[in-house]
């Protein structure tokens, strides 16, 4: 080895503390790099591959119940490839030995065989066969948070009849990655259950036969999107057509590539303060070291090292370090991957969820490193080098200090020496002060953006669960019923107070915006389902006119005291003009709400 | 010395201006002088008369700011260095100068071998370290470093290093500057001897008027210029000095 390699080797050494201090926080840059990538990169690639191999499809509608010889009509719309007629139903159902109420959803099958859209993945099982009315196929999710296995039985309320069904399958599906019951913010695969049924039981069941009450279907290439959720819509309107929505409405995919932006942008932010950091530290800890080697520099100098070895030599101390944190981040990074793809395996039922760091991000978090590496330490290292020898071998020339504007500014009884002497030190490099500013800042940053995402998921649930849903039971009803089921609500033993709503499907029209949501119906003063003003404060509802979220008033361009169309979109589909009354702070969710007397449902 | 002999360096006219800090400083005010080829020469001076600057120069680890220095090598390689680049420079340093340091100037991650080693591994024809360091007498001292060797080991180090790449000249900053008495006359015993058996001219700069007695010639500088050049009719040896 080398005399000059060695010597690199023991300043390494000599510098072990710093060093470390160093590769640690590149370490952290490439760690969230490698993690967040890696997750990306998996998570899109089996949503690819599933979508793909099981046919999901790309365009959903609800309907109230329309005639399946209507699916000629359907096929003829322009651009439409594929269609899957089904009957889709809620259930309430009961597991042995768990005594919480569990809500489901059932699905219908082509009698004994896979649907042409979102096919199902059979983990265990087989599909219910054809003809049988008291077979099961159930999401995978929900099995395995009771034990259930092909063989195990379940109790099903369906349409007010108690029936016992036998699984037949475990299965995932396409459409259900992630499972959460629509009034749900996170996934309870005890309470709720995604349930596959031959299509004939299930229509028999629930007074369908030779209908239907939802559709998917796929798009040819090249289709418009737009056009064939136009002509669906027309189609299926006056069947209660509640308005095709394509992929990205869909609960589960959205969900999905709201995690996936969400790693995006996290793949951006965290990497970027931490490599920045690290340039930083890299820039003083490099300086200091040259500083302190000045005279072995010009020696090294006097004696024929060439400017290009010495800045070599400094360079490769420098990628030393870097390396040792690029190593430490790559393999914090995958097995930091390989945790949370744990937790995604939980949230997200794909198939396979292969966590593997992707060779381009080993490549590119080196780069980004030894970029953040050079930018810290190559200007310090070229100025010494570029030093004559004789220059850097005598003590260096005192430095220029001026008297700073501060001094000028402030009362002189007020200045201390100690003071003048940290001011001129300050106005000597102002540029590093602020970098050292910047640096400081941007650690406070870190720490806050950690304990923001804390407190922000706090305060949410919080507002939302303590604030504005005050109810220890929300009954959802599958029909509109009477207020009069209130009442008897009301005379139930325990019960304290009822209070109704309804909801009703709407377009929100402003200008050219549009946006699809529900119109939620409550009593003039809501007790148990408040509406929250900017400070918290719970509002009445306005005699007249809507109440929008204020994300929603926001995506709509509209402000208080505009008028909005609002297409409903069930029952005779009327479209109404309603101005804005008031917004409304609510963390979740994006929906309209306008004052209902029971009485008017 | 004669006439005759053949400079190992000229000078002519040689000035040097420093800015230090907001103060412009005269270090050197137009030197004209001759170093020869084998000779034992000693500049005189008091601090800030110009003699480190000038051996700075002639080492070329500093440029002039004004007049012409010119080398000729004992391989007929002959270099103007005021018109150097920086790349020839380093060249020239790396293969025809040594330098002696007052406080030696040791890199302290390094043993004694490996100080030697870091110049050698460079070199065209040096030494191996382990005779260079035997010749200042170093031989039982290889692998210490030199937080483990005195001040007058160390510094017999330096000289090790300075010589191992067998340079024409060794250009010797206050090499007693930090010693004591008697290790100060050891490490020029050494410089003496390499002198006359390698005949590389030595160039060696002190205040001590006594080390004047052991150079062939004496170069007296005062603020800058040359103030008397004296030549000594016998070299005293190094080990009959006393101060």
């Amino acid at each position: 080895m080398k005399a000059l390699h060695r010597k690199l080797l023991r300043d390494l050494w000599h510098l072990k503390g710093q060093a470390l201090a160093i590769a640690v926080v590149i370490a952290s840059g490439v760690m969230t790099l490698i993690l967040t990538v890696t997750l990306v990169e998996g998570l899109t690639r089996a949503q690819a591959r599933f979508y793909a191999s099981h046919h999901f499809a790309e365009v959903f509608a609800d309907v109230k119940r329309a005639p399946l010889g209507l699916v000629e009509r359907l096929q003829a719309i322009e651009g439409v490839n594929l269609i899957e007629l089904r009957v889709r139903a809620p259930v309430r159902l009961a597991v042995d030995g768990f005594d919480d109420p569990i809500r489901g959803l059932l699905v219908s099958l082509p009698d004994g065989r896979q649907p042409l859209l979102n096919r199902l993945h059979l983990l265990q099982g087989e599909l219910p066969e054809a003809g049988r009315d008291d077979q099961v196929v159930v999401s995978d999710a929900f099995a395995g948070a009771h034990r259930l296995e092909p063989g195990s039985e379940l109790e099903a309320i369906i349409d007010g009849h108690r029936t016992r069904l036998r699984i037949t399958g475990i299965a995932l599906s396409p459409e259900y990655l992630y499972q959460a019951a629509p009034t749900d913010l996170m996934p309870d695969y005890r309470r709720y259950a995604v349930l596959w049924m031959n299509r004939r039981a299930l229509a028999n069941a629930y007074g369908m036969e030779g209908a239907f009450n939802n559709l998917a279907l796929s798009l040819q290439a090249g289709a418009s999107r737009a056009a064939v959720i136009d002509a669906l819509d027309l189609a299926l309107a006056r069947y209660g057509g509640t308005g095709a929505q394509t992929r990205h409405d869909q609960q589960s995919h959205r969900f999905i590539e709201e995690e996936l932006a969400q790693q995006r942008i996290q793949a951006t932010i965290l990497p970027t303060v931490f490599l920045t950091v690290s340039a930083f530290l890299l820039n003083v800890v490099m300086g200091r070291l040259i500083q302190t080697q000045r005279e072995q520099l010009a020696v090294l100098k006097a004696f024929g090292y060439g400017d290009g070895e010495l800045a070599r030599h400094y360079g490769l101390l420098a990628g030393l370090i870097v390396l040792i944190g690029w190593a430490l981040g790559v393999a914090l990074g995958a097995w930091a991957a390989d945790g949370l793809g744990g937790i995604y395996r939980d949230y997200f039922r794909f198939p396979a969820l292969p966590i593997r760091v992707p060779a381009w991000a080993l490549a590119l978090s080196l780069l980004v490193a030894a970029l953040a590496a050079l930018t810290g330490t190559g200007q310090a290292v070229w100025h010494a080098v570029r030093r004559p020898p004789a220059e850097a071998m005598r003590p260096p020339a005192p430095h220029r200090f001026r008297r700073t504007w501060l001094e000028r500014v402030l009362p002189a009884a007020l200045l201390g020496h100690e003071l003048r002497m940290i001011l001129r030190h300050l106005g000597r490099h102002p540029a590093k002060a602020g970098l050292s500013v910047f640096g400081i800042a941007l650690s406070c940053g870190l720490l806050l953006m950690g304990a923001y995402q804390l407190g922000a998921v706090d305060r949410m649930i919080d507002q939302q669960y303590r604030r504005v849903l005050r109810m220890d039971i929300e009954v959802t009803l599958s029909e509109v019923t009477s207020a009069r089921a209130a009442g008897e609500l009301r005379h139930q033993p325990g019960v304290l107070a009822v209070e109704s709503w309804r909801r009703v499907p709407v377009t929100l029209i402003h200008g050219h915006r549009d946006y699809r949501t529900s119109l939620l119906g409550l009593e003039a003063r809501p007790h148990l389902r408040q509406v929250l003003d900017a400070d918290g404060n719970a509002q009445t509802l306005p005699a007249e006119g809507l109440m929008l979220t204020r994300f929603l008033a926001e995506e709509l361009d509209v402000a208080v005291g505009d008028t909005l169309e609002v297409a409903i979109m069930e029952g005779q589909r009327r479209r109404v003009t309603l101005p804005l009354a008031a917004l409304v702070d609510e963390p979740l969710g994006a929906a309209a709400i306008c004052g209902v007397t029971p009485s008017t449902p | 010395m004669n006439e005759t002999a053949e400079a190992v360096f000229q000078t002519r006219g040689l000035k040097r201006f420093y800015r230090l800090g907001e103060v412009t400083i005269e270090a050197l005010g137009g030197v004209d002088l001759e170093l020869y080829r084998g000779e034992l020469v000693v500049l005189l001076g008091a601090s800030g008369s110009g003699k480190s600057t000038l051996l700075n120069i002639l080492g070329g680890l500093d440029s002039a700011s004004d007049g012409s220095v010119r080398y000729l090598g004992r391989d007929g390689h002959g270099q103007d260095l005021t018109r150097a680049t920086r790349r020839e420079l380093t060249r020239f340093r790396r293969h025809h100068v040594g330098f002696v340091f007052q406080f030696y100037n040791l890199i302290s991650s390094l043993t004694a071998r490996e100080n030697v080693a870091i110049v050698t591994e460079i070199s065209r024809d040096p030494l191996p370290p382990e005779e260079a360091l035997a010749r200042v007498g170093l031989a039982h001292r290889l692998d210490h470093f030199p937080s483990q060797l005195s001040g007058g080991e160390q510094q017999r180090v330096a000289i090790a290093r300075a010589i191992a790449k067998q340079p024409d000249v060794l250009l010797c900053d206050e090499p007693t500057g930090a010693l004591d008495f008697r290790t100060g006359i050891r490490v020029l015993e050494v410089l003496e001897a390499i002198n006359r058996a390698t005949g590389a001219t030595v160039a060696i700069i002190t205040h001590n008027e006594v080390i004047g007695e052991m150079a062939d010639r004496v170069v007296r500088l005062r603020d800058g210029r040359v103030d008397e050049i004296h030549a000594n009719r016998r070299r005293r040896a190094a080990a009959e000095l006393r101060w």
